[in-house]
């Protein structure tokens, strides 16, 4: 059955937003998927959440009021509905084909052999649906021999080079950076090739298969800065970028906490020595111009080091911002939740969920000159939308029960 | 040109990594990119070692599959000429703030009077809306006032450190990048360009917000800001007999093979950390008990059985691995080209693989000025006015 691809759905509310009209099938799970999708439906897209009848294993990571609804969940859950269908079962795979065959694009993070066996299968889904983006988010690309290996953020960081990278900044061990930039930045690349295959879509009829590895996707994002010297062949040099990896980049010190410090024109040095009472740096040969702070760099960020020791943070941040030297705090996730610039562009927003009380959420930060997207419903509970996508998709009221009678699909309380 | 984004027409008048980031990866996707330079051309031209002057490292690798028109800017003829090319441009990035970008004639009330259909991405530091907006936007700064360099002190238990690597700038370039490819879908629809404005700031924060907020998700809140799991200091490559070594044992399985092959296949049946919910609550002695056995072997030793036994694993790579990575080899990741003045170079290919495109390298990273004349000829110049562009510094061509 057709969809009128009017942007509005069942409950009638108008999405708005720039990818109002697009329906999107998410199988994946965890972050690698979910961000991109999260982001899709803040932008207007119809996300159909299609989950395992165990649910997201993202939906138990604590904290959370009830079971099923933690707070990483909730993060990117927000305008997505949700469908559980029990794919081992034949009727399971079925009803995702029926979807499937209206669908602006698939999304899952299944190796391709289980993909298969589960109906997840591009060859057969396009037979039905040419239009169809099919967009596979691995760990490893397939075509590589580490294509059938497990990934997690960690070891992604790991073999990506991240690791490496921190250990050779702190001079010490590899550390992991404390945030699942694998997963996200592999994300990121999921939602600009699938809006790109989508746009491309529109243009020519025409869906296509994609794949997006979390490996390849993190080392083309670091070696963007770090190619350097290995951008010829043969090489000028090691790769690396000095400036990023050097010791002396760093937050400082001050007599209280930390400050970010990056004086930039003579004048903002003059300024710098000036503020941290000792005027006479500024005439020091070693630092009076770029060619000469460049040289002495390691004598230069060491006396920085001193002088922003002399003062408390209050101090350095008032005094850095008045006389125009470019600095920032050294903000701490609370101070984020208070910090008056987010609130000035609405970026946190509190929200009454109708199981789950009161929640925080963010909003993603572009902003549409356009038409915005409408906020359309809260994050869903396991199962909630099941018997509402079905028949939305054409399904009557029998089938669908018998599907539940069978276990191939389960609605939620 | 190949890939989805054939015949989609972009100007980028950025510089430095966030924009050009974002108009490498249209370009690799098929897309035209012109890149519009000042005279002094892009700051990255000079970033970092070259073979020839203004064709430094930091540059070729951002700045492939993109043609380059220098247009001073300032000059009435120049921003004549942007006008005339922006006519049949789709999309135009660019980081002036309002008042510059008005002065030169490219703001989006500009712009869009020629080509309504056009859509304007304005990168920023920080949203417009708010206090900062006039705030110098570097990466460090961001990632400072942004929280990353205070999470990582939490997780060292030392000072705030940056991550070394422009993160703030890069996420800033992929958020962008989906914003431009949203509108110009919701334009295949409605025939309508927008402005959209993509701050770094608030980009970083909702970057780091994907899990760390946690308690703060409720109100009241259940618990402080913070994803325990990354910021625990048992996360971390493990230290081998000759190195490091990144390893997730996982299931009981995984667990019990691991504790046979490290010599301890008795731990493996120690209530405390026999399944998951024992070992969850025995965290600090498993870890603890895990470093101290990772020690004892070789890396290549741990490498070789983790792959044999299926237990989650990774290798700790530098980049220099990287570059001899047989995976990356076996996908041709890092793809060599001969460029037509700087000799063999070597790029880090798309690693989105799109079924209806092929990975050929399109152009090769272009020197300052290469097509000027080419993009003034195709919106409607002759070539003798076109030598008086020239001429008078609006415009110029290549070193010779």
């Amino acid at each position: 059955m057709a969809r009128s691809g009017s942007g509005t759905d069942a409950a009638g509310a108008a999405a708005g937003g720039p990818l109002a009209g697009i329906r999107v099938l998410d199988l994946s799970t965890i972050q690698l998927g979910p961000f991109a999708t999260g982001l899709m439906a803040e932008w207007g897209a119809d996300v159909i959440k299609i989950e395992a009848p165990d649910g997201d294993p993202v939906r138990k990571i604590p904290p959370m009021r009830h079971a099923g609804m933690g707070s990483m969940f909730l993060g990117v859950s927000r305008d997505k509905r949700s469908l559980v269908l029990d794919l081992t079962v034949a009727e399971g795979r079925e009803t995702l084909a029926r979807l499937a065959a209206d669908a602006d694009l698939l999304l899952h993070n299944f190796r391709p052999r289980p993909a298969k066996k589960l109906g997840v299968d591009y060859e057969a889904l396009r037979a039905a649906n040419p239009r169809l983006v099919f967009c596979t988010a691995v760990g490893y690309g397939s075509d590589g021999r580490y294509g059938d290996r497990g990934a997690y953020d960690d070891l992604i960081q790991g073999i990506s080079g991240v690791a490496g990278l921190v250990g050779r900044h702190l001079g010490g061990d590899p550390r992991y950076v404390p945030l699942a930039m694998a997963d996200k930045a592999a994300s990121f690349m999921v939602l600009g090739s699938v809006l790109a295959a989508l746009v491309h879509a529109s243009r020519t009829g025409r869906g296509q298969a994609i794949e997006v590895p979390m490996f390849e996707s993190l080392v083309h994002f670091v070696v963007t800065d770090h190619l350097t010297g290995r951008a010829f062949e043969p090489p000028l040099g090691e790769a690396g970028y000095v400036r990023q990896l050097s010791a002396h980049r760093k937050p400082f010190r001050t007599a209280d906490g930390h400050v970010c410090i990056l004086p930039f024109s003579d004048a903002n040095w003059r300024h710098f020595f000036a503020i941290a009472g000792a005027p006479e740096d500024a005439d020091d040969p070693r630092f009076a111009s770029v060619g000469a702070r460049t040289e002495n760099t390691s004598a230069l960020y060491t006396r920085m080091e001193e002088l922003a020791a002399r003062h408390p943070t209050a101090y350095w941040l008032a005094e850095l911002e008045k006389a125009d030297i470019p600095f920032a705090p050294v903000n701490s996730l609370e101070d984020l939740l208070a910090d008056p610039h987010l609130a000035e562009v609405g970026f946190f927003a509190e929200e009454d969920h109708p199981s789950e009380g009161r929640l925080r959420s963010w909003r993603a930060p572009t902003r549409f000159g356009g038409t915005p997207a409408a906020h359309r419903r809260p994050a869903p509970r396991l199962g909630e939308h099941s018997v509402e996508v079905l028949l939305e998709a054409g399904f009557d009221g029998e089938e669908v029960d018998a599907l539940i009678a069978k276990g191939a699909v389960r609605a939620g309380d | 040109m190949s890939g989805p984004l054939a015949g989609v027409r972009v100007l980028d008048m950025s510089t430095v990594i966030l924009g050009p980031y974002i108009s490498q990866l249209m370009g690799d996707w098929g897309a035209e990119v012109i890149k519009v330079e000042p005279p002094t051309g892009d700051t990255t031209r000079d970033i970092g070692i070259n073979r020839t002057p203004g064709m430094a490292a930091l540059f070729l690798n951002l700045n492939r599959n993109k043609r380059s028109i220098v247009l001073d800017l300032a000059q009435p003829a120049a921003q004549e000429a942007l006008k005339k090319i922006v006519k049949d441009i789709d999309i135009v990035v660019h980081n002036f703030r309002p008042r510059p970008a008005a002065k030169l004639g490219v703001s989006y009330e500009d712009l869009s009077a020629i080509n309504p259909r056009l859509i304007s991405c304005t990168t920023v530091g920080y949203g417009s809306r708010g206090r900062y907006k006039d705030r110098p936007a570097y990466d460090d700064l961001i990632q400072g006032l942004g929280g990353l360099a205070g999470l990582i002190g939490r997780y060292l238990h030392d000072d705030p450190k940056y991550v070394p690597s422009a993160v703030a700038d890069k996420t800033g370039s992929l958020m962008a990048l989906s914003a431009i490819l949203a509108a110009l879908y919701q334009r295949e629809k409605t025939g309508e360009g927008q402005a959209l404005e993509v701050p770094m700031f608030e980009t970083l924060v909702s970057f780091l917000m994907a899990e760390h907020l946690t308690g703060p998700a409720f109100e009241p809140p259940l618990g402080e800001a913070g994803y325990v799991r990354q910021l625990s200091p048992n996360r971390r490559p493990f230290r081998t007999k000759d190195g490091f070594v990144c390893a997730l044992p996982y299931t009981d399985r995984n667990w019990r093979d691991f504790f046979t092959i490290a010599g301890r296949p008795d731990v493996a049946d120690d209530p405390l950390f026999k399944d998951v919910a024992a070992r969850t609550e025995n965290t600090a002695a498993l870890y603890g008990l895990l470093g101290e056995l990772m020690e004892t072997r070789t890396t290549a030793e741990w490498l070789a059985d983790f792959e044999r036994l299926d237990i989650p694993f990774a290798p700790v790579s530098s980049l220099d691995d990287l570059l001899a990575d047989p995976h990356l080899a076996d996908i041709e990741f890092f793809k060599e080209y001969d460029h037509p003045t700087e000799g063999r170079l070597r790029m880090a290919d798309s690693p989105a693989v799109f079924s209806k495109a092929t990975s050929e390298l399109q152009r090769a990273a272009p020197r300052l000025g290469e097509h000027s004349a080419e993009v003034l000829r195709e919106a409607g110049y002759a070539d003798e006015d076109i030598r008086k562009l020239m001429e008078d510094g609006v415009t110029k061509g290549p070193r010779a």
